[in-house]
């Protein structure tokens, strides 16, 4: 398990390399392990991994998984006011806290939390996305229409590929590798790291405009039971969001930044620093990770990539998964669950130990750390499916995300469209099939109904506080003059 | 009104940026045409919804385009180095995916990482040939050691190959 943890680790903290790609090559050396051992070392890998994502995003603005990327919102903030230990820590300790309590739900509930998960037909699933676009007005702090428009961009960069209802080919321009979609991963490099290494080699300097680093990861992590609504609040946004199949922790933890920025008293810390904007991310998307093991272990239904190589791993192991299987094979289930706890403790262990040396890095000059990391996120994009057709779509999504920067134009929405888009698509399809195409179907039913009020509700709160901003603002200056 | 330099040039950059998102979402639109009705109802839905916001961020960007004064006196952020930090900053990671694909990863790696290194202002021979080779054998042990990954040979010797 510490192997498996620090395997983990350093997938985390690769960009382009996640755990997907780890757990995937290491199911073979499972094949001679005993079942649980087997389980134990893939999970520790998962959760480490997840967790680790945030060090980069911190550190380099750089996510080292997709489920990090809304912790560079405030993360890296705090990386350059020379604080990178104190927000690695308040990541650390939110991670810890929302993997053990997601562990316990799955533990206590998983056979309601499956109910729940039961409930969720193509309607629900539509709207569920529906909430997700909805976050773009809110993320997209200075122009809401620029924002939506590259939503737009993103949700059509999903929609490139074979339609997974009909079957049909759109917008491949008759390029074999555009057959299976635009990969998030290459995207995510792109217009991440790839955007940041080209600012860092402009700019220069070093990351902690301090020039050196305060606080300490301790500090950090008690600082993160500071603040215990946002933890706790987070932690079953994401519960709530990963026990639904095929949602995923990047929805949970955009969806969890947003909620914890409206609730907040002072938004306006958003952005600069805040420590909620670390917490609630990374509660929120290390949980989702966890609920997600619920309908993979009851129904054989897995919540994203990494709880569908788990049931690759069982089923090698000749375990079935399914409603049974807690009564069948307790001991095999509750092990596994229980030692996931100590999979995050070990993670906790590791990562304090690391933390320091990790943070050093925002004390070395960017023209030297921009020809590393862009050689080291080459190798992690081209790791991904050993295609240089990847590498091409991190460099064009580079570009891309230089001149969306330069021009103001913000980034998150457009990998909102494109992880939430094809979920959207093929909802949407689905459900006006079920309904013989009536539209109302989208309305009747009281899940789907209700999140689409949400939705609603969201845009509108979004364009009111914008109103009153601006209005403010106006007023501001009237009295200047 | 008066805005900054700065502030004018986004505003423009804003307008060709929107201008063109118009155009591209138009043709996204013209494109679904030759799928079937399923399958080109999204790409339909999602470019009238990018064209609509396009639409309307190029308005507010001409607006401001046309109505307010640029004022070199105004607070802005004042570009930093030169045209050639520009262009190894910009150029640099396109120059290098470009490399790798003619003369495969390793040895582009050995060329690119001094290369830059030097590009950037780095004249210490011996701690941009450590900062390669570190960074190279951490990425061999990472990739070929631990996952069995084989980083890329050139692409371009390959196609010649085949042909």
């Amino acid at each position: 398990m510490f192997l498996a943890t620090l395997a983990g680790l350093v997938v985390g903290v690769v960009p382009g390399l996640g755990p997907i790609t780890a757990m995937a090559l290491l199911i073979p050396f499972t094949f001679s392990m005993q079942p649980l051992s087997a389980l134990l070392a893939l999970a520790s890998i998962s959760v480490a991994a997840n967790c680790s994502g945030a060090f980069t995003s911190i550190l380099l603005n750089v996510p080292g998984e997709t489920s990090s990327a809304a912790t560079c919102f405030d993360g890296h903030p705090m990386a350059k006011q020379g604080r990178a230990t104190v927000a690695i820590g308040l990541s650390i300790g939110a991670s810890f806290f929302a993997a053990v309590i997601g562990v316990l739900v799955v533990i206590a509930i998983a056979q309601p939390l499956v109910t729940v998960a039961l409930a969720f037909g193509p309607p629900e699933y539509f709207a569920l996305a529906a909430v997700g676009i909805s976050l773009v007005a809110g993320l997209s702090a200075n122009s809401a229409t620029k924002g939506l428009m590259m939503a737009a961009f993103g949700l059509w960069l999903s929609s490139i590929g074979v339609d997974s209802v009909i079957g049909e080919p759109r917008f491949t321009f008759g390029l074999l590798e555009l057959q299976d979609g635009i990969n998030l991963v290459p995207v995510m490099t792109g217009i991440f790291a790839i955007t940041e290494i080209m600012d860092w080699m402009k700019e220069r300097g070093t990351i902690s405009r301090l020039g050196r680093i305060e606080g300490s990861v301790w500090q950090g992590i008690v600082e993160t039971f500071r603040y215990p609504v946002a933890l706790i609040r987070s932690t079953f946004v994401g519960i709530g969001v990963g026990v639904v199949p095929g949602v995923g922790a990047v929805a949970a933890s955009f969806l969890s930044y947003e909620i914890e920025k409206r609730f907040s008293k002072d938004p306006s810390r958003f952005g600069k620093g805040a420590p909620e904007g670390v917490i609630a991310p990374e509660a929120s998307n290390n949980s989702a990770i966890c609920a997600g093991l619920a309908p993979a272990l009851t129904l054989g239904v897995p919540g994203g990539a990494t709880s569908a190589l788990l049931l690759v791993a069982l089923t090698v192991h000749g375990i079935r998964p399914g409603p049974m299987l807690f009564t069948s094979q307790p001991s095999l289930i509750y092990g596994f669950l229980v030692g996931l706890i100590f999979g995050a403790v070990m993670f906790l262990i590791v990562s304090v130990m690391c933390a320091r040396a990790l943070s050093l890095v925002t004390l070395v000059r960017a023209e030297v750390l921009g020809p590393i990391f862009l050689v080291i996120s080459f190798a992690g994009v081209f790791a991904q499916n050993q295609q240089f057709s990847a590498v091409i779509v991190a460099i064009i999504f580079g570009v891309v995300g230089c001149i969306a920067k330069a021009f103001d134009f913000p980034a998150v929405p457009l990998v909102l469209g494109l992880v939430l888009g094809r979920l959207l698509d093929t909802s949407f399809n689905q459900s006006l099939a079920m309904s013989d195409g009536s539209w109302m179907i989208f309305l009747t039913r009281p899940i789907s109904g209700s999140l689409l009020a949400v939705a609603a509700v969201m845009v509108a709160m979004s364009m009111f506080a914008r109103l009153r901003r601006r209005k403010s603002a106006q007023i501001f200056a009237g009295g200047q003059d | 009104m008066t805005i900054s330099v700065e502030q004018y040039r986004s505003a423009l950059g804003s307008a060709i940026i929107s201008a063109v998102a118009v155009v591209g979402f138009l043709a996204i639109y013209l494109g679904a045409g030759s799928l079937g009705q399923e399958a080109a109802f999204f790409p339909r839905l999602v470019a009238v919804l990018g064209g609509m916001s396009a639409a309307i961020a190029l308005a507010e960007s001409c607006y401001t385009v046309l109505t307010a004064k640029p004022d070199a006196q105004r607070a802005g952020s004042s570009d930093k180095g030169t045209w050639t930090d520009f262009f190894v900053s910009y150029g640099g990671p396109p120059l290098y995916g470009l490399m790798v694909f003619v003369f495969g990863f390793w040895a582009a790696s050995a060329v690119g990482i001094p290369g830059l290194l030097y590009l950037l202002g780095e004249r210490r021979p011996l701690f941009s040939f450590s900062i390669t080779g570190g960074t190279l054998l951490i990425i061999y042990v990472v990739f070929d050691l631990c996952f069995d990954i084989k980083m890329p040979g050139s692409f371009l010797y390959e196609i010649m190959v085949q042909r």
